[in-house]
C-alpha cells in the first residue's frame, strides 16, 4: 500500500482548490464552477450529489450509528417503524357550555351553547351554537343536557349535521330526579361548509343547567385528517 | 302556551307519546326564537293536523 500525499487538488481551469485536506484528515469541497457539493458516481451510470445549502453558517449533518437507509420527505414509513409516540397536536378543538339555563318544551329544540372554555381555531360559533370546522376529517364529539325533574321523562340528544339529523346519541326514559342526558359519536366534516348543532328532545317543560363544569355541554375535536 | 299544550288543546287525546322520538308520529322543531315552535312531521293516522288558524285561536290559560 503506498500514500499519496496532498494538501489540495485543484483542476487546471479553476481559479482555486476543489479539493483542501486538513492535517485533522478534514476533507473540504470548494465552491466553484459548480455548486461546491460532492458527487459520487452511481454504479447505474449517474451520479449521487451532496449539495450543501447556501449558508453562511457552519453545519453539521450527523448520520446514524446503525444500518439503514435514508428517509426523504417522499418515502412512507412502513407503520411496524412507527415505534415513538405519535401525538396529535393540531385541529380544531373546542369546549361550549351554557351560561344560563335554557327553557325548554315538549319537541325537540336546538340547545344553545354561548359559552366556551376553549375554541381552538375558532370554529365554533357561540351566536349561532354551530362548530364548522375548516379541516376535513373525522371529529369526536360529545354532547349533552340535563334538567332536574320531578317526574319520569324521555329525554333525547340528537346530533343535526348541515340541518339535519345525523345521529340520535341518546334517548331513553329517565326517572324523576337530576336527569343528565348525554352522547357522543364520531363525524366525518368536510371542512369548509359542514356544520353541527345540538338538538333536545323531551316530553315536558323544564330548564336545563348551566356553567362550566355542568353536564350540559357541546365538545368536539380533530381525531383524524381526511 | 307552547305548541304542543296549544295542540292537546285541540286535540285532548294528544299525549307526549304522539311526539316522542321513539314512539310518536309527530314532530315539534324549535331552531330559534325567531321562527320559534312548528309541526316538522304531523303522520298521525286519524287526527288532521291542525292548521295555523286553529293554532293562533288557542288562548293561554
Amino acid at each position: 500500500m503506498s500514500t499519496l500525499k496532498l494538501d489540495n487538488i485543484q483542476h487546471p481551469d479553476a481559479v482555486s482548490a476543489a479539493l483542501t485536506f486538513d492535517s485533522d484528515g478534514t476533507m473540504t469541497t470548494a465552491t466553484g464552477f459548480s455548486s461546491g457539493g460532492l458527487k459520487v458516481k452511481s454504479s447505474g451510470g449517474g451520479t449521487f450529489s451532496i449539495n450543501p445549502p447556501s449558508s453562511a453558517s457552519d453545519r453539521t449533518l450527523t448520520l446514524p450509528d446503525e444500518a439503514g437507509t435514508v428517509l426523504t420527505s417522499a418515502s412512507s414509513i412502513p407503520a411496524a417503524n412507527l415505534t415513538g409516540d405519535i401525538i396529535q397536536n393540531a385541529g380544531p378543538t373546542f369546549f361550549a357550555y351554557k351560561s344560563s339555563g335554557q327553557a325548554l318544551s315538549t319537541g325537540t329544540q336546538k340547545i344553545t351553547y354561548d359559552s366556551t372554555r376553549w375554541n381552538v381555531d375558532s370554529d365554533y360559533d357561540t351566536s349561532t351554537s354551530k362548530f364548522t370546522p375548516q379541516v376535513a376529517g373525522y371529529y369526536q364529539v360529545n354532547a349533552g343536557w340535563y334538567v332536574a325533574t320531578s317526574s319520569e321523562r324521555e329525554g333525547a340528544v340528537y346530533l343535526y349535521m348541515n340541518g339535519s339529523v345525523y345521529s340520535a346519541i341518546c334517548n331513553f326514559i329517565g326517572g324523576a330526579g337530576v336527569r343528565a342526558f348525554t352522547g357522543s359519536q364520531l363525524v366525518y366534516m368536510n371542512g369548509s361548509t359542514d356544520y353541527l348543532e345540538v338538538y333536545a328532545y323531551i316530553n315536558g317543560s323544564h330548564t336545563t343547567n348551566s356553567g362550566a363544569s355542568a353536564a350540559t355541554y357541546f365538545t368536539g375535536a380533530l381525531v383524524r385528517k381526511a | 302556551m307552547g305548541l304542543f299544550e296549544k295542540i292537546q288543546v285541540i286535540y285532548p287525546d294528544i299525549t307526549t307519546n304522539d311526539v316522542s322520538p321513539s314512539t310518536g308520529t309527530i314532530s315539534l322543531r324549535k331552531d330559534d326564537d325567531v321562527i320559534g315552535w312548528y309541526i316538522e312531521r304531523w303522520e298521525h293516522p286519524t287526527l288532521a293536523q291542525p292548521t295555523q288558524e286553529q293554532l293562533n285561536a288557542v288562548e293561554a290559560p
